[in-house]
């Protein structure tokens, strides 16, 4: 039995994120919207992590988890009290003080019994919760999981369980055969299924022709006793690691169910915490992978939503069959704002989630990273810029086609030119290796440059600003221009104009990359 | 010492040995050189697994020219791998069989030592027959397999080999068929026949829970230790077995007095010698992982010397090694010294090293360690090694190297081998090179083949017919060793403006990578 929630078909086991999210946690700004999702759980927010953050799905999966979490946000109850349900059961170890870490079969079996005897009181209220609900599902992952508890955990199945366990209680003591190994000590043993005796063949037991013979131990031989327990672990041995086993089992069941059904309860909190806010939220339609379709209206940054519990302003995304998204633009402008709400609708809806926007169209990714600005590197084994030359090359070791790569303001720990050189190279070679990249930039040379290629598979934002100097924070598809702004800040700061003016390309003054 | 027995003609009580031809025992390898040449770690190796045997000696004594081809036959029939199969196969079976009868004498109860002496009665006669098999199915070579087999092929032959056979294994199947009923509670036991109407109880509950199994479960089954010998209770329960089954033990205690002793003397003795060929081969399969082979040489009757591959047992042998660079070594037969110069931490000492041992295996019959090798047999491996630095007493440190040479000089011939390792290193260099000198022109008046570590480049061209080997570093990377010690002239040089090279090289390698 599996719960099957997050994968239809074949098991693949529990989520596994690659080892390297930390960064991109960070940069991205994952951890509040883990928060929102776990609503005070921890061991939700390590589910909605763990299910974030693994290697996207295909458009059938996403397809597959959507119509789960269609279920989960119309029945909330419902899948609280499942979660609840699960959860509990998992705890069996705890409650009946059990203790498998041992090499005493005998305790073995006592402590995988009574595991077992406390999880078979929550099968039985899973088997209740099944019929309760019955028909209320219309996701195939929610009802096919409660038809298999209906037919796999009926009445029949419990009694024999229970009878079972009864039967391991050995309270007649253990019966078993073997045959005399090399040193005339018993070898192969094998563990009967005796009857009861009752009262009239014990009698007979004593006549002669039944050949039976008793060695009783004399008074005090502990030594004798500890022979006798050792043969009867040899019995036991077989039957105490199948309980064992079975306990185990049936509490990765429980664990596996109250970590997937746990992953919807979390979309669910989520889901709660943004309506409060008033954010609109939609179902995403995924697109083939083939198809690269990246299309959004009025997306906002989730992460930005949770965090400032307020409804930011949306951004406007058509970026169907683009290789690059360049961004540039007045500082302040909302410019990370909007990599990042890329980036998390991406990360989301490659993981089967709702995204934040009134409707989003996309093809699942090959896996979000990022490449951000870093403080310097306080172990002083690099420069600044080295340090991003060797992030960067970590980063090329991981990405394969149809990748997202967000960059933010990489490369501009040195001068202008030369860290455009080095960006372009780098953003040519990425593209032609069939990764996407967002990048959010200053370099002026750099988004002029690919600007003048006028590649159809480019697309320019500029974060808007109004005349006056004031911040619309919105994204508009518009041509890169030779200057951030930066001036603007230094007014607003300093409350006069620069006394040291820089002319270039006929545009704006601009102080040497102002910080 | 023990002695070894001489080898019998073909067809008596005893087969010949396999180790010798006249019984005579050679020459212990010289303590220093057995120090310096690491021979310790070596032999330490060969016998780990064969305590019982006592065999360091057979490992360190060089023996005859005649005694030498006389192994190397044997060698190479064990190169067959059927025959090496065989043969290990017996000796395993032989351990196991004399293992088993030290231990049984130390039981309590009869019916447990009987049961054990049945026991391996079954697996003697399978290890005799195996080794029957291994010889006769082979086409041997070696004067002494050939002698093992006929003798073995009587054995196996005789009355009482034959009954021992069909006794035990009539008696085996009997006691395979005697199964018993226990039933266990806290202070009794009951013992009756087998119910056949009670079915295994285990499958039964693991069926119950099968629809939960998810993947391969941990396994929780308990490691029960039984005691080798038995106590009061399984005495009992093996005297209801043997009332329920009385036939069987009957005819095992018959069988106990009949056969015992169970091995005949001259097979031990024969499974003893054979481990001088195993260890061998054992320690050859176990350092082939680090790319290095062994190998029979070739012994030439006059003094060239060639190497393929040779490498540094100790060096092999070490956990941490992962991988070798093994040495080559030309030299004619006028061509007695040799002096080997190079970086530090180059290889030097371990090719010296590789050389001494390579000679001194040779000369005890074994394998060597290198692919392929031709050399003379030595009379002597003598070694003057530099102990280590000791800055308080390089005084005493320079009179006993003095001593030591001095010592050595009286007795060598010119089918000795001398390895000098930094030797006069507690001196001026002036003074070294001196001494060096010195002593070199009376190495070369020995006759005796001598190789010579040292930091002095000046000592490679002693006279015309010097051999100058330098141990090599990588022409682009001089930090990296190549520990190849090759034949060229010594040139101090190379390194240092390599060195100089190198700094670009490392820039521009970094920054191709960072940009790609």
């Amino acid at each position: 039995m599996r719960p099957r929630l997050l994968f239809a078909g074949q098991d693949r086991g529990y989520p596994k994120p690659p080892p390297e999210v930390g960064d991109l946690e960070c940069d991205l700004g994952i951890p509040p919207v883990l928060d929102a999702m776990a609503s005070g759980d921890a061991y939700l927010r390590d589910v909605a992590e763990r299910v974030l953050l693994s290697p996207p799905l295909t458009p059938e999966e996403i397809d597959y988890r959507l119509n789960v979490l269609d279920d989960c946000l119309h029945h909330p109850d419902a899948i609280r009290e499942l979660y609840e349900l699960a959860a509990t059961a998992t705890g069996a170890k705890r409650r009946v003080h059990a203790w498998l870490s041992t090499d005493r079969c005998g305790a073995i079996l006592r402590s995988s019994a009574a595991i077992l005897r406390d999880l078979a009181v929550h099968l039985e209220r899973l088997h209740d919760f099944a019929l309760e609900h019955h028909g209320q599902f219309r996701s195939s992952g929610l009802t096919a999981l409660l038809a298999s508890i209906e037919r796999d955990l009926g009445d029949d199945y419990l009694a024999q369980v229970r009878s079972y366990l009864e039967q391991l209680k050995f309270s007649g003591g253990v019966v078993l055969t073997a045959r005399l190994g090399p040193g005339c000590t018993g070898i192969d043993y094998s563990l009967r299924d005796a009857a009861p005796t009752p009262w009239f063949t014990r009698l007979s037991d004593s006549l002669p022709h039944h050949r039976s013979y008793t060695y009783h131990l004399p008074p005090r031989d502990e030594y004798g006793g500890r022979t006798l327990e050792r043969i009867r672990d040899h019995g036991i041995n077989e039957v105490a690691n199948a309980a064992a086993q079975s306990a185990d089992h049936v509490l990765d069941f429980f664990r596996r169910l109250a970590f997937e059904v746990g992953f919807y309860l979390a979309c669910v909190h989520l889901h709660e915490d943004l309506a409060r806010t008033g954010v609109t939220t939609c179902r995403p339609t995924p697109e083939t992978e083939e198809s690269r379709a990246l299309t959004a209206r009025a997306l906002v940054d989730v992460g930005l939503a949770v965090r400032s519990q307020r409804a930011p302003v949306g951004s406007d995304l058509d970026a169907d069959g683009k290789a690059l998204i360049m961004v540039t633009g007045a500082n302040q402008g909302g410019k990370s704002t909007f990599l990042r709400a890329i980036g998390l609708a991406q990360l989301m809806f490659d993981a089967g989630l709702f995204v934040t926007a009134d409707r989003f169209r996309a093809s699942p990714s090959a896996g979000v990273f990022t490449h951000y600005r870093r403080e310097e590197d306080t172990t002083l084994r690099h420069g600044k810029f080295d340090d991003e030359l060797v992030r960067m090359s970590q980063l090329v070791d991981r990405l394969t086609p149809n990748a997202i790569a967000l960059l933010d303001e990489s490369f501009s720990s040195t001068n202008e030119i030369e860290g455009s050189q080095v960006a372009r190279d780098i953003v040519d070679s990425l593209v032609t290796a069939g990764v996407r990249v967002c990048y959010v930039t200053h370099l002026y040379p750099l988004a002029h440059g690919l600007a003048q290629q006028h590649d159809p598979r480019h697309l320019f934002f500029r974060a808007q600003r109004d005349p006056g100097g004031l911040r619309s924070y919105r994204i508009i598809p518009a041509e890169p221009e030779a200057t951030s702004y930066a001036v603007d800040q230094f007014r607003e700061v300093f409350a006069e104009p620069l006394r040291i003016k820089a002319d270039r390309s006929g545009g704006q003054a601009e102080p040497q990359q102002s910080r | 010492m023990p002695t070894i027995a001489p080898p019998g003609p073909v067809g008596t009580a005893a087969p010949p040995s396999l180790l010798t031809t006249d019984g005579s025992m050679g020459q212990p390898l010289d303590p220093e050189a057995r120090r310096d040449l690491l021979v310790d770690r070596l032999v330490e190796r060969l016998t780990s697994q064969r305590g019982e045997y006592d065999l360091d000696h057979w490992f360190t004594t060089l023996v005859s020219a005649q005694d030498v081809a006389y192994r190397h036959e044997v060698f190479t029939d064990l190169r067959m791998p059927d025959v090496r199969v065989g043969l290990t196969g017996f000796s395993r079976g032989l351990q196991h069989v004399r293992q088993t009868l030290a231990m049984a004498a130390t039981l309590h109860y009869e019916a447990e030592q009987q049961r054990w002496f049945l026991q391996v009665a079954r697996d003697y006669v399978t290890s005799v027959r195996g080794l029957a098999d291994t010889l006769r199915a082979a086409t041997l070579r070696s004067s002494a397999l050939q002698g093992l087999a006929t003798w073995v092929d009587g054995c196996i032959g005789s009355p009482r080999f034959e009954a021992i056979d069909a006794e035990a294994t009539e008696l085996l199947e009997q006691f395979g068929r005697s199964r018993y009923r226990v039933r266990v509670r806290d202070d009794w036991v009951e013992v009756r026949p087998v119910d056949p109407d009670e079915p295994e109880l285990a499958p039964a509950v693991l069926a119950t829970f099968e629809r939960f199994r998810q993947g391969a479960p941990k396994s929780y089954l308990q490691q029960i230790r039984d005691p080798g010998a038995m106590d009061h209770v399984e005495a009992a329960i093996a005297s209801f077995a043997a009332r329920l089954y009385p036939q069987a033990f009957a005819a095992l205690t018959a069988f106990c007095h009949r056969y015992d002793p169970l091995v005949p003397e001259p097979l031990t003795r024969v499974e003893r010698e054979l481990q001088f060929y195993l260890a061998y081969l054992d320690l050859a399969d176990a350092t082939a992982p680090k790319g290095v082979s062994w190998s029979l040489p070739d012994i030439a009757s006059d003094h060239e010397l060639s190497i393929r591959n040779g490498f540094d047992v100790a060096l092999a042998l070490r956990e941490s090694t992962e991988h070798i660079a093994p040495n080559d070594c030309e030299l004619g037969s006028d061509e007695r010294l040799v002096i080997v110069t190079g970086p530090n931490q180059g290889g030097k000492t371990t090719f010296a090293r590789m050389l001494g041992q390579l000679h001194f295996l040779a000369a005890t019959g074994a394998l060597v360690p290198a692919a392929s090798t031709r050399l003379p047999l030595v009379d002597r491996v003598v070694t003057i090694f530099e102990r280590g630095e000791n800055l308080d007493d390089l005084r005493g440190h320079l009179r006993d190297d003095l001593i030591r040479a001095h010592g050595i000089l009286e007795h060598l011939t010119d089918a000795s081998l001398v390895l000098l390792n930094e030797v006069y290193s507690s001196t001026s260099s002036d003074d070294a090179l001196a001494l060096g000198q010195d002593l070199l022109t009376r190495l070369e008046a020995s006759g005796a083949r001598s190789v010579c570590v040292t930091f002095l480049d000046e000592l490679s061209h002693h006279s015309v017919t010097t051999v100058s080997m330098v141990a090599g570093v990588h022409p682009d990377d001089p930090t990296r060793r190549t520990y190849r010690v090759e034949r060229r002239r010594a040139d101090g040089l190379a390194y240092a403006r390599a060195l100089a090279q190198q700094h670009g090289l490392t820039a521009e390698a970094l920054l191709r990578r960072l940009l790609s």
